[in-house]
C-alpha cells in the first residue's frame, strides 16, 4: 500500500486551514476571545499612555511647562512642581497597576481560550479519526494520524495561545505606540517609523536565508538519525557482521556533514540579533541628534514645529518599543505557515471524515442463524483498479466451520472484511439469513458476528475491562452506568461496566482463557499493559476470543488467528475451537493449511477468485493448487511441480 | 573517577576543554559587550541635564574633563558620537562571542555524538536485548543535543550576572543611595522566581504525566482502531479520550495558573518599583535629598535610573527560571550520555586474541551451560553436540527452549558459564571477536536491510565498496545461490534498486532472501538462519528450502526453526527442550520415536486429535 500513503494535509481542502480551525472550534468559545482581544488593546493603549506622561510629567516637573494630561480634566492637575511630581506618580501607578490587571486577566482569557479550544480539537479530531472506514487506515499510516493529534494539536496550542495573543498584541502595540506619536510630533515620528520598513528588511533577508540553510540541516540531521536506528534497531546484523567499525565511520561521516551544515547555518543567524540592534541603533542616535538640536536650537532642516526635552524622552521610550514587534512580526509569516501546515493536517483528518451515516432506519436484528450468501461479490480498494475479490459466491449454511487459505494477498481477509462491512462490495450481495447485510445496522451485524483478527489487539487495561469490551452497549445494564466513577473501588472489578462476572468467566470459559486468567497474580484485574504486551501471544489471543465470546455471536470469524501462536497454543485454541463452533457458523482464514484441516469445507482462494472448495481430502485427492500448498506444509519441496515453482519463481 | 563526581563537570573537562579557546574568548567577548550595552541610558542621562536642561556640567566617568567640548550642540555631537560608538562596540562584541561560542559547540556536540554512538555499537549485545534499541538512540539523538544547552545555561547566566552588576555599578555612580534602595528589587525577584520554580516542578511533573497518558490512550484506541470497528464501541472510546484530554487540560491548567500569578507578582513588584523611582527621584531633584539620603539627584540621573529600571525584570527572571531549569536538563542529560560512556558493558577489544581459522567447519558444544543475568534457571544447561563439516543441521523446539541463545552463544554475544564452544578445535572464547563473526554467516528472523541499494545491501559486509551500477561477480554469485537473483533482475534498476528505510520496499521474503545472500557473500564455512522461515509464507519458504538444499554439502548449515518444514530435510535436528537437547536424529527418526518432535510435527500437519496430552499441558 506504500504507493497508495497520501499526506493528511491533501485531504484538506480548506484555503485557510488555521483559521477555519480556529473558527470552528471557537465558536463556543467566541466571549473569551472577544474578553481576550479587548484586553491586549487596553493594555498597549496604556502602556504607550503611561510613557506620554512620563514625558510630559518631566517638562513639566523639571522644565516648568504646563502640565497636561490626555483625558485628565485640567482643574484636577495641580499647579505647584511637588504637587505635579505626586499627581504625576500617583497617575502612573494608578495606571501602571490598572494596566498588569487588564493584561493578566486578558492573558487569562487567551490561556482559557487556547485550552478549551485545543480540547475539542484533540477530541473532535480524534473522534473523526475513529469512524473513518478503514479504507482511510491503509491509505494514511496510523502514526500519521498519531502525529497529527499530538505533534500537529501541540503546535497550535502554540499559534493560538502564544502566537495569537503576540500578533494582535504587537500589532496593537505598534498602532497606540504610533498614535501617540503622532498626536506629539508627527515629524519625529516619521524619522522613528523608518526603522520599521528597515527591520522589517532585515528581517525577512534573514528568514529568506536561513529557510535555504535549514533544509539541508534538517536533511542532515534526517540522515543521521535514520542511519543511527538502523543500525541500533540491527544490531544484531551489525555485530554478527563485525560491522561496527565501518559503522562508525559513517556515522562520523554524516555526523561530519551536520556539523558543516549546522554551522553554515549558524553563523548566518548569529548575525541576526546585532544587526537589527545595531540598526535600531543607529535610527535612536539619529533621533536624539535631532531631537537634541530641536530642543536646544528650535526645528532643524525642514522640520517644522516644537519639541520638547519631555517629549524626547518619551520618543526614547517608545523607540525601545518599537524593537521587539519588528522582530515579531517579521517572524511571524513562518509562525502562520507552521500553524497552517499543522491545521491543514488536522482539517485533513476531519475531512476525510465520510463518516457512515447511522443506519437509524435500518431494521433491528433480534437473533440470527448465521446463514451466510455471498452472491457474485466483487470489490477494489479504493483508488486502485486491481479486483482483489472478484465474481465470488458461495453459501455457508448455519453451524458450519469454513477455512479460508491462499497464497499472501489472494484476498482471504479483504473477503471476510466485507461481511462485517468494513468496506462495502463494488457489486453482488452479501446475505445473513437472507437479508442483505446493508439493510442491518452496523451495530446489530458488528454484533452477530465475532471477529478476533491476526495480532488479537488487546486494550491497555484489565482482563476483564477487555473481555466486557465486547459487550453491546445497548446490553449493558444502566444501572452500573449510572454508579459511574464514585463507586470505583469498591465496584466488583470484574463487572466491568455492566457485564456480570459470570458472563466474563462464562466467555473466558468458552475461549480456554478461564485457567490461565486465574493463575494470574490479580486474576480478572490483572492489567494487561499497552497493546497487552504483559500476556503471552497465546494468551491475548484467548482473551481476544473471549472478548469476540462475550456478545454470543451467531458467526464467527477468525482472521489468521493463529498465525503468530506457537505450536503448543495452537493445539490449545483448535481443541477448543471444536466446542466454540459447533453451534456457530465459523470462518477460520489461515495462513498454515494445519488450522483449517479439519474445517467442514475449505475454500481455496487465489487472485481474488474460489479455485477450489471441499474438504481436505477432497482436495488433496484433487492434486491442485491445494495440494502444492499441502507439500510445502510438510516440507516436502521435492514433490511440488514446475509450474508451482515458476508462479512463485519470479519472487513475490 | 570520583563515583559521585558532577557528570556535568567530567564531560565538560573532557569534551569542553579542545575548544576551550572558543569557549574563553566567547565569554570574555561576552562580559565585555555588557559595558557598552548599559552605556547609552547612562550618557543619554548626562547629556539630558547638561544639554537640554543645563543643571550639570557634562562629565563622564574616566574621562578627563579638558576632553569635553564647551556649547551644548558639541555636547549633543559627543553624546551621538559615544552612543554610536557604544551600540557598535556591544553589538561587534556579542556577534563575536555567539560566533565563538557557536564554533565551539557545534564541535563538542559532534565529538560527543560520535563518542555516544561508538559508545553504543560497543555496548554487547545484552543490553539490547534488555533494554530497548530506543534508549541508546535517544541518548545518542537527544541527550547529546541536550547536554549542548549547557553551554548555552552558561553563557546566559555570564551575561545576565554581569548585566545586572554593570547596571548597578552605573547606577552607583550617579546616585549609591537610591541604588541601595534598589538592589532590593533583584533580591526579591531571584527569590519570588525559585519559588515559582520550586512550586511549578511538581505541576509539570504532573502535565507530563498526563501528556504520557493522553499520548498512550490515543496511541491505544487509534492502533486498535479495527477492533473499536468490530465491536462498535467508537462512543466509548471517544468519552474515554475526552476524559483523558480534560484531566490533561486540567492538569496543564494547574501550570498556566501558577505562570499567571507569578507574572502578575513579578510585573506589579516591577511597575510598583519604578512608579517609586520615579517619585522618589523626582522629590529627590525637586527638593533636594529626602529623609536620610545625602547625596546630590538630577533629573538627567533619574532619567537614566528610570531607562534601567525597564530592563532588570527579563534578565534577573530568566536567571532564576530558565537558566536554572536548562541547567537541570542538561545535568539529566548529562547524566544518561556518562552512563552510556563508561558503561559497564563495553565490548572487549575486537582484534584481542588469535584469529579464527576455519579449515573444515566442524563446530563443537562441549557441556555447554549458560544463564541470562538475573534469571535463576540456566537457559542452556549441559549441551553437547558436534556439527560435521558440510551437515545441515536443524534445530527445533518450542518457543522458550533456548533455540535461539545456542546461536548467540556460537556468536559470542554471551559468554556461556560452563562448558566451551569450538570451531575446528579452536575455542571461540580464545579467538578475536572479529575473525569469529567475519566467519560464521548470519541471517536472523527479521532482518535488518539498510537503507541503500540492493547491491550495498549484499556487500554490507566487506570493507571494499561495491560499483552499483556494474553488481560485482560475487554480489551476483550470493545472490543467485539465495534464491535472489531471479527476483532482483526482475526489478526495473535490478541491483540497484533502493531497498528504503528497513528494506521495506522490498516484501518480507525479498527482504528474507537479500539477508541471506548478505551472509554468503563472505563464502563462509558456517551459516546460521535464526528462524528466518518463521516470517515467511509458504511460497517464500520454498525458494529458501531450495537454496538451502543448494547450498549443502559445501559448508555447515545451522537452521533454527518454527516451522518443521524447513528442517525436514536436514541431516541432523536437534530438538531442544527446557534448555537441553531432547532428541537428536533425521525427520525419519525422531517420528519413529514418537517423543517432543512427534508431537510438533503433528500440529505442523494438523493433526491436532494425537497429539500428547502432556504437550498440551506444558502450555497451559
Amino acid at each position: 500500500m506504500s504507493e497508495n500513503e497520501r499526506d493528511l494535509a491533501e485531504e484538506s481542502d480548506v484555503t485557510y486551514p488555521f483559521f477555519y480551525v480556529i473558527r470552528h472550534a471557537g465558536r463556543g468559545h467566541r466571549g473569551l476571545l472577544v474578553g481576550a482581544v479587548l484586553a491586549s488593546v487596553l493594555t498597549s493603549i496604556n502602556s504607550a499612555l503611561s510613557i506620554f506622561v512620563i514625558g510630559v510629567g518631566f517638562d513639566s516637573v523639571f522644565s516648568s511647562q504646563p502640565l497636561n494630561v490626555p483625558l485628565v480634566p485640567s482643574a484636577w492637575v495641580p499647579t505647584t512642581t511637588e504637587g505635579q511630581l505626586w499627581f504625576v506618580g500617583g497617575f502612573l501607578l494608578v495606571t501602571g497597576v490598572l494596566g498588569i490587571l487588564v493584561s493578566i486577566s486578558g492573558n487569562y482569557c487567551w490561556e482559557v481560550f487556547g485550552q478549551r479550544v485545543l480540547d475539542d480539537i484533540r477530541v473532535q479530531t480524534f473522534d473523526s479519526a475513529q469512524h473513518q472506514e478503514l479504507a482511510f487506515f491503509d491509505t494514511h499510516q496510523t502514526g500519521d494520524v498519531m502525529s497529527a493529534l499530538n505533534d500537529d494539536v501541540n503546535t497550535l496550542e502554540h499559534s493560538i495561545a502564544k502566537s495569537t495573543r503576540w500578533a494582535i498584541g504587537t500589532t496593537v502595540d505598534l498602532l497606540s505606540v504610533l498614535a501617540f506619536m503622532l498626536y506629539m510630533n508627527w515629524q519625529l515620528t516619521t524619522v522613528v517609523f523608518l526603522l520599521v520598513p528597515v527591520l522589517a528588511a532585515i528581517n525577512v533577508h534573514f528568514s529568506r536565508a536561513l529557510s535555504e540553510l535549514y533544509p539541508p540541516i534538517q536533511r542532515a540531521a534526517g540522515q543521521l538519525n535514520a542511519r543511527m536506528e538502523a543500525t541500533l534497531g540491527g544490531m544484531d546484523v551489525v555485530k554478527a557482521n563485525a560491522a561496527e567499525a565501518s559503522e562508525r565511520e559513517r556515522f562520523t561521516a554524516r555526523s561530519d556533514t551536520l556539523r558543516a551544515k549546522g554551522w553554515a547555518g549558524a553563523r548566518k543567524q548569529i548575525q541576526q540579533a546585532p544587526l537589527v540592534q545595531g540598526v535600531t541603533g543607529v535610527v535612536l542616535v539619529v533621533v536624539m541628534v535631532l531631537g537634541g538640536v530641536w530642543v536646544i536650537d528650535g526645528p532643524p532642516l525642514f522640520f517644522t514645529g516644537a519639541l520638547t526635552a519631555g517629549q524626547l524622552v518619551s520618543f526614547l521610550f517608545y523607540m525601545r518599543q518599537l524593537e521587539g514587534p519588528a522582530e515579531f512580526l517579521s517572524a511571524l509569516v513562518g509562525i502562520y505557515q507552521r500553524a497552517n501546515a499543522s491545521a491543514a493536517r488536522i482539517v485533513g483528518v476531519r475531512n476525510a471524515d465520510n463518516r457512515v451515516a447511522e443506519d437509524t432506519d435500518a431494521e433491528p436484528v433480534e437473533r440470527v442463524d448465521g446463514d451466510v450468501e455471498y452472491d457474485d461479490v466483487s470489490f477494489s480498494y479504493p483508488g486502485t483498479d486491481e479486483r482483489v475479490i472478484d465474481s465470488v459466491s458461495f453459501h455457508v449454511e448455519p453451524g458450519e466451520t469454513v477455512g479460508i487459505v491462499g497464497s499472501t494477498g489472494a484476498g482471504k481477509s479483504t473477503l471476510i472484511k466485507l461481511l462485517l462491512r468494513f468496506y462495502e462490495p463494488d457489486s453482488g450481495t452479501i446475505r445473513l439469513d437472507g437479508r442483505d447485510i446493508t439493510e442491518l445496522s452496523r451495530q446489530d451485524l458488528r454484533a452477530a458476528v465475532g471477529y478476533v483478527d491476526q495480532e488479537s489487539f488487546l486494550f491497555d487495561g484489565t482482563v476483564a475491562e477487555n473481555i466486557a469490551y465486547g459487550k453491546r452497549e445497548a446490553e449493558r445494564s444502566e444501572a452500573s452506568k449510572a454508579s459511574g466513577e464514585g463507586g470505583a473501588s469498591e465496584r466488583r472489578p470484574a463487572s466491568e461496566e455492566g457485564v456480570g462476572q459470570e458472563e466474563l468467566v462464562a466467555a473466558a470459559t468458552e475461549a480456554g482463557a478461564d485457567e490461565f486468567v486465574e493463575d494470574l497474580d490479580d486474576g480478572y484485574d490483572t492489567h494487561v499493559g499497552q497493546r497487552g504486551v504483559k500476556l503471552s501471544g497465546g494468551q491475548r489471543q484467548r482473551v481476544a476470543i473471549a472478548r469476540a465470546l462475550v456478545r454470543d455471536p451467531s458467526v464467527l470469524v477468525f482472521d489468521e488467528a493463529t498465525s503468530h501462536v506457537d505450536n503448543e497454543t495452537e493445539v490449545l485454541i483448535r481443541r477448543n475451537l471444536d466446542e466454540l463452533t459447533a453451534d456457530r457458523t465459523t470462518f477460520v482464514i489461515a495462513h498454515r493449511l494445519s488450522t483449517v484441516r479439519d474445517a467442514d469445507r475449505i475454500l481455496v482462494m487465489d487472485d481474488g477468485e474460489i479455485v477450489e472448495e471441499g474438504t481436505h481430502e477432497d482436495l488433496l485427492t484433487e492434486d491442485g493448487t491445494y495440494a502444492d500448498l499441502w507439500k510445502v506444509q510438510v516440507g516436502d519441496v521435492d514433490e511440488l511441480p514446475d509450474e508451482f515453482l515458476e508462479r512463485v519463481g519470479g519472487g513475490d | 573517577m570520583n563515583a559521585s563526581e558532577n557528570p556535568l563537570v567530567k564531560l565538560l573537562r573532557e569534551y569542553a576543554r579542545p575548544e576551550a579557546t572558543n569557549f574563553g574568548l566567547g565569554l570574555l567577548a561576552l562580559i565585555l559587550a555588557r559595558i557598552p550595552q548599559r552605556a547609552p541610558a547612562f550618557v543619554i542621562g548626562v547629556a539630558f541635564d547638561a544639554v537640554l536642561l543645563s543643571d550639570r556640567a557634562y562629565s563622564l566617568p574616566l574621562v578627563p574633563s579638558e576632553w569635553i567640548p564647551e556649547g551644548q550642540l558639541a555636547q549633543l555631537w559627543l553624546t551621538a558620537g559615544i552612543l554610536a560608538a557604544a551600540f557598535l562596540a556591544q553589538n561587534g562584541l556579542d556577534w563575536l562571542s555567539s560566533w565563538f561560542q557557536t564554533r565551539g559547540s557545534v564541535a563538542m556536540s559532534h565529538d560527543l555524538r560520535t563518542d555516544a554512538y561508538d559508545a553504543a555499537t560497543d555496548l554487547r549485545m545484552s543490553y539490547y536485548d534488555d533494554s530497548q534499541s530506543g534508549d541508546a538512540m535517544s541518548i545518542v539523538h537527544n541527550d547529546t543535543d541536550n547536554f549542548g544547552g549547557i553551554v548555552g545555561a552558561i553563557y546566559n547566566a555570564t551575561s545576565h550576572v554581569s548585566e545586572v552588576l554593570v547596571t548597578f555599578a552605573l547606577m552607583a555612580v550617579l546616585n549609591w543611595q537610591l541604588t541601595l534602595v534598589l538592589v532590593t528589587f533583584p533580591v526579591f525577584v531571584v527569590l519570588a522566581s525559585r519559588v515559582y520554580a520550586r512550586m511549578l516542578g511538581p505541576r509539570h511533573e504532573a502535565v507530563r504525566e498526563t501528556v504520557g497518558e493522553l499520548n498512550a490512550r490515543l496511541e491505544d484506541s487509534l492502533n486498535g482502531v479495527r477492533t473499536v470497528k468490530a465491536f462498535t464501541r467508537e462512543k466509548f472510546e471517544r468519552d474515554r479520550v475526552a476524559d483523558t484530554s480534560e484531566k490533561y487540560r486540567k492538569k496543564n491548567w494547574e501550570t498556566i495558573r501558577l505562570r499567571l500569578g507569578f507574572d502578575l507578582i513579578t510585573w506589579m513588584s516591577n511597575s510598583i518599583y519604578s512608579k517609586i523611582i520615579f517619585l522618589l527621584g523626582g522629590y529627590w531633584v525637586i527638593a533636594g535629598p529626602p529623609g536620610p539620603f545625602t547625596v546630590p539627584f538630577t533629573a538627567g540621573a533619574l532619567l537614566t535610573f528610570m531607562l534601567y529600571a525597564r530592563e532588570f525584570l527579563n534578565p534577573v527572571k530568566n536567571l532564576a527560571v530558565d537558566t536554572i531549569d536548562a541547567y537541570e536538563d542538561a545535568l539529566a542529560s548529562g547524566k544518561r550520555i556518562d552512563g552510556l560512556l563508561s558503561h559497564p558493558e563495553r565490548r572487549v577489544d575486537p582484534d584481542e586474541g588469535d584469529d579464527l581459522e576455519v579449515t573444515e567447519g566442524r563446530i563443537e558444544f562441549d557441556d555447554v551451560t549458560f544463564t541470562y543475568e538475573g534469571v535463576e534457571e540456566p537457559t542452556i544447561e549441559n549441551v553437547s553436540f558436534t556439527a560435521e563439516p558440510g551437515e545441515l543441521v536443524g534445530v527445533v523446539g518450542s518457543t522458550g527452549a533456548g533455540k535461539s541463545t545456542l546461536v548467540k552463544l556460537l556468536f559470542r554475544f554471551y559468554e556461556p558459564d560452563s562448558g566451551a564452544i569450538r570451531i575446528d578445535g579452536q575455542n571461540v572464547r580464545d579467538v578475536s571477536l572479529r575473525s569469529l563473526r567475519r566467519q560464521l554467516g548470519y541471517v536472523s528472523q527479521d532482518p535488518q536491510l539498510f537503507d541503500g541499494t540492493i547491491a550495498e545491501n549484499i556487500a554490507y559486509a566487506t570493507e571494499d565498496r561495491f560499483d552499483t551500477d556494474e553488481p560485482a561477480e560475487e554480489i551476483v554469485r550470493a545472490a543467485t545461490l539465495a534464491g535472489a537473483h531471479e527476483f532482483i533482475v526482475q526489478l526495473p534498476e535490478g541491483y540497484a534498486t533502493e531497498v528504503g528505510e528497513r528494506g521495506v520496499k522490498l516484501s518480507g521474503g525479498q527482504r528474507q532472501r537479500v539477508a541471506i545472500a548478505r551472509a554468503l557473500l563472505r563464502d563462509p564455512n558456517i551459516l546460521v538462519l535464526d528462524e528466518a522461515t518463521s516470517h515467511v509464507d509458504n511460497e517464500t519458504e520454498v525458494h529458501i528450502q531450495r537454496s538451502l538444499e543448494s547450498m549443502a554439502g559445501e559448508r555447515t548449515t545451522f537452521a533454527i526453526a518454527h516451522r518443521l518444514s524447513t528442517v525436514v530435510d536436514a541431516d541432523r535436528i536437534l530438538v531442544v527442550d527446557d534448555g537441553t537437547v531432547a532428541a537428536e536424529g533425521t525427520h525419519e527418526d525422531l517420528l519413529e520415536r514418537d517423543g517432543l518432535y512427534a508431537d510438533l510435527w503433528k500440529v505442523q500437519v494438523g493433526d491436532i486429535e494425537s497429539v500428547s496430552e502432556e504437550f498440551v499441558e506444558v502450555s497451559r
